[in-house]
């Protein structure tokens, strides 16, 4: 069964591994360059505020001159959170729907073979070359943007390079090993989809919906929710030199001042009034007056003694995250594929 | 002798209706069994139920003794229209034949993929019609099954493919011990190598028992010279008959 499970993948992934080849050389021959740049911008060494400052900025600026550092950075995102749906559309769905298809599943069960482990073997073993490919890009694109990825988490708002840091949703889901995790889940998803649909081309639009969606819906609903959320407050004192944003409507008034805490991921900002309840308004008086200045609203906002609430994973949550997010990713690919060949036991062919 | 196939009031429904109804059928070993019967009698579905592809709405159905589906590595099934990986060669299948089954005779399989002619490195899809047939018959006889099941093996050859797939089919049979059921909608495609006969018509069994017992029967009763294809056609308008009265 194995040799048959290989005979069968050899054609349809070798785009896939050509793909991977070609971004894991790419990312191997800049690599060098874009660490030599770090170690040479005077980061690793720097112990000042200051010194780090014009460090990063040195960095930032070296970076930024090559047009192939922000290409390749930009493409490895692309191509890690491209690669589930990819292999759930082209790995996945057609993995049982197209032996369905065209029949040939008559003459694969006509075999010696239960169909247990017929289906047991093809899922398992290709979800291992999934797992195996995203594993290898994460791996590159990770040591490749390490670089960029510590300095992004010393850097605090406007400052730097303007990448987000790892623990930032949208580079989250492309570092270490949460890829592994969402490529052998979008897997087993794009096999329960055809072994339910039955055919191919349906079972491969649906599978690029469903994944596309999980991609929206773990990061902004439920990635938060692994932990509780650290806390930290400061006063809202506004002045016209610090930056803040006021933002007013008839009996609301939404008031926040940036906050910087490098390398943690700031889940929400809110609010708060002396005694500690949530603040969304009525503005002062003099903030709607046309005439008063925005020193005089800053004035009376200041007055209101406001204070704000951040709500935040540290820093040093990242694992935790990541480990958490490619566990649950895991335990679903697991429950889609213990379905997927309880279901081939059963299916009738008419 | 225990039955090859035990069917018991078997019957299946789908949802226009019943594919196959009532059928009780006993099969004994070393026979060669044709199934006969029009498009859309229910051969396909009784052969499918044989090999656990279908699961019964009535009744039950023994092979070998077991559940079908029981025993893969003693069953060879070619389906209808002879499925193959369209981009595989006939070494491959060969390959797969060898690695699915334990009891695969290697050097019979090579033999007669020789003896047929055909290059094995050639993908399954640029292979014609009669030459997909006799790959597929190949994986079927060489996994040496004790029952053999073939569902319209010669339907979509020329007639010419057609003969020379049923004599080397009559030949490779001849060759061992096993039990034989080939389904097909030509009495003539049966007549040379079959010595059972089961008939078939509007999802139900006409007839079933040895082609000489069933000959002389029809003979003695009709006092008419007929052949198999006149056997058949009465026991065919007969169930027709019965249909039409049943509906009346």
């Amino acid at each position: 069964m194995t040799w048959l499970t290989w005979r069968q993948f050899r054609a349809q992934s070798s785009a896939v591994v050509g793909v991977v080849a070609v971004l894991v050389v790419a990312f191997a021959v800049t690599g060098p360059q874009l660490a030599h740049l770090f170690d040479a911008s005077g980061l690793p060494s720097c112990v000042s505020g200051a010194d780090c400052q014009s460090a990063l900025t040195h960095f930032a600026a070296a970076v930024n001159a090559s047009k192939v550092y922000p290409l390749l950075y930009v493409a490895g995102l692309a191509a890690l959170y491209g690669m589930p749906a990819v292999l759930g559309i082209f790995w996945g769905a057609p993995l049982i729907a197209r032996e369905l298809e065209t029949g040939t599943v008559r003459l694969a069960w006509s075999q010696s073979v239960s169909r247990v482990r017929w289906a047991a073997t093809k899922v398992g073993l290709i979800a291992l070359a999934a797992g195996a490919a995203a594993a290898l890009l994460s791996l590159a694109v990770t040591w490749w943007a390490g670089p960029i990825d510590r300095a992004a988490a010393l850097a605090g708002q406007g400052q730097g390079l303007g990448f987000p840091h790892r623990f930032m949703p949208l580079v989250f889901g492309a570092r270490d090993v949460v890829p592994i995790g969402h490529a052998v889940f979008a897997f087993a998803l794009g096999v329960t989809v055809g072994l339910v649909v039955r055919r191919t081309l349906p079972a491969m639009a649906l599978t690029l919906a469903a994944v596309a969606a999980m991609q929206v819906v773990v990061p902004t609903t439920v990635r938060a929710h692994y932990a509780t959320p650290a806390e930290t407050s400061m006063a809202l004192t506004l002045a016209p030199e610090t930056p803040h944003s006021i933002f007013i409507t008839d009996d609301t008034l939404e008031v926040s001042m940036p906050v910087t805490l490098p390398g943690d991921w700031i889940t929400s900002i809110r609010a708060v009034d002396a005694a500690g309840q949530p603040f969304t308004g009525p503005a002062p008086q003099i903030c709607i007056s046309p005439t008063s200045s925005m020193a005089d609203c800053d004035a009376a906002v200041n007055a209101l003694h406001l204070r704000q609430l951040v709500s935040y994973q540290p820093a040093d949550r990242y694992w935790t995250f990541q480990w958490y997010e490619t566990a649950i990713y895991f335990v679903l690919a697991l429950a889609l594929a213990a379905f997927s060949v309880a279901r081939v036991r059963r299916i009738r062919l008419s | 002798m225990t039955a090859v196939l035990d069917a018991r009031g078997l019957g299946l429904r789908y949802k226009g209706g019943w594919a196959l109804t009532d059928c009780t059928l006993s099969i004994p070993p070393g026979r060669v069994v044709g199934l006969v019967g029009p498009n859309g009698a229910g051969k396909t579905t009784l052969l499918n139920l044989a090999v656990g592809f279908l699961v019964p709405t009535t009744g039950t159905v023994e092979v070998l003794g077991g559940r079908p589906g029981s025993s893969l590595a003693r069953v060879g099934f070619m389906a209808q229209d002879a499925p193959l990986y369209a981009s595989m060669s006939t070494a491959d299948h060969l390959k797969i034949g060898a690695r699915l089954n334990p009891g695969w005779d290697d050097a019979y399989a090579a033999r007669r993929v020789q003896s047929l002619g055909f290059d094995p490195a050639k993908p399954a899809s640029k292979l014609s019609g009669g030459q997909r047939a006799q790959l597929a018959l190949t994986l079927a006889l060489a996994k040496r099954p004790e029952l053999l099941v073939l569902d319209e093996p010669a339907a979509s050859l020329d007639p010419l493919a057609r003969r020379e797939f049923l004599e080397q089919l009559a030949e490779a049979v001849a060759e061992r011990e096993m039990t034989v059921v080939l389904s097909s909608h030509l009495v003539s495609d049966l007549a040379s190598i079959c010595d059972y006969l089961v008939v078939l018509s509007t999802a139900r069994v006409q007839v079933a028992g040895p082609i000489t017992e069933l000959l002389a029967a029809h003979r003695g009763s009709t006092r008419s010279q007929s052949g198999l294809e006149e056997l058949v056609l009465a026991y065919l308008s007969q169930g027709r008959r019965d249909e039409t009265e049943a509906a009346k």
